[in-house]
């Protein structure tokens, strides 16, 4: 399964863009419409679990919930042949408020250096990323309200519905811009409400992703290039975005509504000022959610609990407890149970109420006091420690144009899952051929540890050490390289640059 | 007419050159490649094993040379894997070719590998004073005439067959290697000079099969032939004591690994300009490496007393010395000429070598049949690819059966099994009583472990097949 990252360019047309389902299902609805109306005998009937589709239905939402789509042109900041780039790619979204923030995807406009919004109206406007949130693949961009007020256009947005309402069975509509065809609108049923990938860890290039919820499985139809925009119900509020699918598959995933909600609500608070986003990406941090980490991984206790001599649906296993982090630091060990967090029952017997799990200590206080009371053996105990901010395994990247390669914040999780000894110093993600550190033999994941024997401790080091070199210019810079277990050196051989002038 | 006849003189000094010059192999009249295939034809033999494991059992067959009159024959390393215990390689035989029969078919016994040196050697059991090839360090030199015997698959009677090429470059690198232009025999074949005198064998080539049981080897060796073979003077070593059987030999170990070749800009910045050097990339800890005040990053330059090899390019730098280490002894006294930073003076230090610590081959072995996967106690690789403290214990797993129920839980090759229900796991030996018991006291209840695995423990729980 991938996320349906839009390529238009690179996709053949499908040659039926309309499912024959739809048809049936209208007909079917019309016919149950037309029987209902003809029998005057028959006992009262209860409220319908869910709004139906209707034509009548239909009609309403989609003429309601329209205005309230965009396809985004998006050019993504990302960092290949040792220089940051741009990757320009076509995506959906749902306007959320009257501020005209719009709610897509991570893998959408996420790192967003450049964005135009299409509206319903198919005007265009500018707009600029407030936030974004990898680990639920959420991102928010504002509209341009000035450009929006010069150019008199209107826009409306999509009321916010309940996903922890919705049924299994029940049509739901996604609207987006599926191969770049805009204003596409596909029909189909809810399948299931809480599908969970577990164990599988997903990634958006490198960026973790999806495991702090479960996701509404739909056999609408949906694209690349559907991602980031609306599913909504047959009452027209919106109950999910349009994430991930098996394509051609009907098997389709959406992030539901409430978890999105949070996270809207979270970037929108902690983004700056709109007038201060217009500086450079680099030297704000936009807005973002902020989650707590115990450095637990976690495991349904399904079948294990007589093993364990524990209730049935009583805690969460304990799988595996991340070196340095802070269950380790308390004592935590793999296969404690986890019963409670200040006091706070914790339970998972199914793979489905993982998620559920990991949501709720991402919710705890950062670097606040934790008591975990969990089962070891026979005994059970308390013990204390203090979370910690979560950190992707991806650090902050920058490029070195001159030295021909881009290098990465070693962060706590790369160092983890990389068997690093620490977290010092920057790791190189990509090279430029030619250049001198190509030359020198330097590698993807060689991790930097020194610089003209200066110690890297990270990124915001290694750039003052390379602005140094640079300002010195340096011909020869002498690199401490650790690769796999074994320390190696290089030097970058640089070209004499000629010094600026001093005369005016 | 006499200005015009050569002297007397004249005409003796070739035939006196010819008395006074020593002999070499070059002077002499080359031999025919029928004679040199009759001379050494008879030595070339087909060795074959039984691969008997978990897996279940598997006939290798691989090319042997006679060496000796007592019937030793030579193998190459890789056909007597280190990787593979020496209880799991059984019933050894040595197939020799008949013109128009069936090979003979004689029993044989593993001697042992000599890592050192690369090879390995087996000894046959009855039928001795059999034709044989004797190894000496002869010239291999760019322009020579080279011959190759090889043995054809068990489809053409394990016969020999003769090739013939021409060493075209001589290569160093950590195993020193000729490079031929026209086609060797296949892999361990013998190689031969214009005098039917042995110069080397044909080594483990990029394609091609170590085994001639490869069922997909068939006779494709004979369209894309070898192009390389390793000079006698890499291995002549090995005929000075051969290995004993159940004796493992006592490798050297100093504790320095990822030893690299100092670039030449590197070479530039520590004012090594011209000189071969290494950088040591880590010294294990707890070694006599790392006892004698040896660190990571320090540079080489010299060992013994002595330059370093150069090799043909600075990759070649570190794994050279590296083998010119291995082939030392246990308990002997090794300097390093050493630059411990930029602008330092050079520092000698001594290393008394130690043993190397047991590999994964000799460790103790259980087959959890009923679940389908094998384990083996831990080894010093176990602990230091962990990055474990060197005292860690626990098993590592190194086969699963396809299918089982060990598989259907997840467990994989190469996971530390660290606990079982709950106890900690140590031994071979004593998780095989741990384990019995609970699957006898037990039979349908799943067992519950916890593994290593990249950094982080996974709780797997096996159900037994209900």
């Amino acid at each position: 399964m991938h996320p349906t990252n839009p390529a238009v360019s690179r996709v053949r047309l499908p040659t039926h863009p309309t499912p024959p389902r739809f048809s049936t299902l209208l007909r079917t609805c019309s016919l149950v419409a037309i029987l209902t109306a003809g029998c005057h005998h028959a006992p009262p009937r209860p409220p319908p679990p869910f709004p139906d589709a209707s034509p009548a239905n239909i009609v309403a939402v989609t003429g309601s919930i329209f205005p309230a789509v965009v396809r985004l042109d998006v050019a993504q900041e990302i960092y290949a042949d040792g220089k940051r780039t741009l990757r320009r790619e076509i995506g959906s979204g749902v306007i959320i408020d009257q501020q005209g923030h719009v709610l897509t995807n991570y893998h959408v406009a996420g790192r967003a250096a450049e964005i135009y919004v299409t509206l319903f109206s198919k005007e265009r406007v500018k707009a600029k990323l407030v936030g974004d949130d990898h680990w639920t693949d959420l991102a928010i961009v504002q509209l341009d309200l000035d450009e929006i007020a010069q150019k008199h256009i209107t826009f409306s947005h999509a009321p916010l519905g309940d996903s922890d309402s919705l049924k299994v069975g029940q049509p739901v509509m996604a609207i987006g811009t599926p191969f770049g065809l805009a204003r596409t609108t596909t029909l189909g049923v809810v399948s299931n409400t809480d599908r969970t990938f577990y164990p599988e860890k997903q990634t958006i290039d490198e960026y973790e992703t999806g495991q702090f919820s479960n996701w509404i499985q739909m056999d609408t139809p949906i694209a690349p290039g559907n991602s980031g925009g609306p599913l909504v119900d047959l009452s027209g509020k919106l109950v999910g975005i349009n994430t991930r699918g098996f394509p051609g598959q009907a098997l389709n995933f959406a992030i539901p509504i409430n978890l999105a909600k949070d996270v809207a609500a979270e970037i929108i608070r902690t983004a700056p000022a709109y007038a201060a986003t217009t500086q450079s990406s680099a030297t704000i941090t936009p807005g973002h959610v902020t989650r707590a980490d115990l450095g637990v991984d976690l495991m349904p206790l399904q079948d294990l609990e007589s093993f364990y001599e524990v209730d049935v649906n009583t805690g969460v296993l304990i799988n595996s407890v991340d070196r340095k982090g802070p269950a380790e630091k308390a004592g935590l060990k793999p296969q404690d149970i986890l019963l409670a967090l200040n006091g706070q029952p914790v339970n998972a017997r199914f793979p489905e109420e993982i998620a559920p799990v990991r949501r709720t200590i991402s919710r705890l206080p950062v670097d606040q006091n934790v008591a975990l009371l969990v089962r070891r053996g026979k005994q059970t105990l308390t013990f204390n420690t203090k979370t910690e901010k979560l950190e992707g395994a991806v650090g902050e990247e920058r490029e070195l144009k001159d030295w021909g390669l881009s290098v990465r914040d070693v962060t706590r999780a790369y160092a983890v899952q990389g068997q690093l000894d620490d977290d010092l110093g920057v790791v190189v993600t990509t090279l430029t051929n030619g250049f001198p550190a190509a030359k020198a033999e330097i590698k993807p994941e060689d991790v930097i540890r020194s610089v003209n024997q200066q110690p890297v401790e990270d990124l915001q080091a290694f750039m003052a050490l390379y602005q140094k070199a640079h300002d010195a210019h340096d011909t020869a810079v002498l690199l401490e390289i650790q690769r796999g277990r074994g320390l190696v050196r290089a030097v970058l051989r640089l070209t004499a640059t000629t010094k600026p002038s001093t005369k005016p | 007419m006499q200005r015009n006849a050569p002297s007397i003189t004249a005409r003796l000094i070739p035939l006196l050159a010819a008395i006074l010059l020593p002999s070499t192999a070059g002077a002499q009249t080359a031999l025919t490649p029928a004679q040199i295939y009759a001379k050494v034809a008879p030595a070339m033999v087909a060795v074959q094993f039984t691969w008997d494991s978990e897996r279940g059992r598997q006939d290798l067959v691989g090319i042997g040379i006679v060496c000796d009159a007592a019937g030793t024959i030579l193998l190459p390393l890789v056909m007597a894997n280190p990787g593979l215990p020496d209880d799991q390689m059984k019933d050894w035989k040595v197939y020799i070719p008949r013109e128009g029969k069936d090979p003979d078919e004689v029993p044989a016994t593993f001697l042992g590998r000599d890592e050192r040196n690369g090879v390995a050697f087996v000894r046959t059991t009855e039928n001795k004073n059999r034709p044989f090839v004797t190894f000496t360090d002869l010239p291999t030199d760019v322009g020579q005439t080279v011959y190759s015997v090889g043995v054809l698959p068990k489809s053409g009677g394990y016969r020999p067959y003769l090739t013939t090429a021409m060493i075209s470059a001589r290569l160093a690198g950590e195993t020193p290697t000729r490079l031929v232009a026209g086609p060797l025999g296949n892999f361990g074949a013998i190689v031969l000079n214009d005098q039917a005198q042995p110069i080397g064998y044909v080594n483990a080539q990029a394609e091609g099969s170590v085994f001639l049981s490869d069922p997909r080897g068939g006779l494709t060796f004979l369209n894309s032939p070898p192009k390389f073979f390793v000079p006698t003077y890499d291995f002549i070593g090995a005929f000075k004591t051969y290995p004993k059987p159940g004796e493992a030999t006592k490798l050297p170990w100093s504790g320095i690994t990822r030893l690299s070749g100092l670039s030449k800009d590197v070479a530039e910045v520590f004012g090594l300009t011209g000189t071969v050097a290494a950088e040591i990339g880590e010294v294990i800890p707890g070694t006599a490496a790392e006892k004698a005040g040896l660190r990571k990053g320090m540079i080489i330059t010299q060992f013994m007393g002595k330059p370093l090899d150069g090799g043909d390019e600075p990759d070649d730098i570190g794994p050279t010395l590296s083998r010119a280490i291995s082939r030392l002894n246990v308990g002997e006294d090794v300097n390093f000429t050493v630059i411990t930073a930029k602008g330092e003076a050079p520092k000698t230090f001594t290393v008394k070598l130690d043993e190397r610590p047991p590999t994964p081959s000799t460790a103790k072995r259980f087959f959890a049949d009923d679940l389908g996967f094998s384990v083996r106690d831990s080894v010093f690789v176990d602990t230091y690819r962990r990055k474990l403290a060197a005292d860690a214990k626990g098993l590592v797993v190194v086969f699963i059966r396809e299918q089982s129920a060990a598989a259907a839980a997840k467990l994989a090759p190469n996971d530390m099994i660290t606990e079982m229900n709950g106890q900690p796991v140590t031994t071979a030996e004593t998780f095989k009583t741990a384990y019995e018991a609970a699957r006898k006291a037990k039979p349908k209840e799943a067992v519950v472990i916890q593994v290593l695995r990249e950094g982080a423990t996974e709780v797997i729980r096996i159900e037994p097949p209900q």
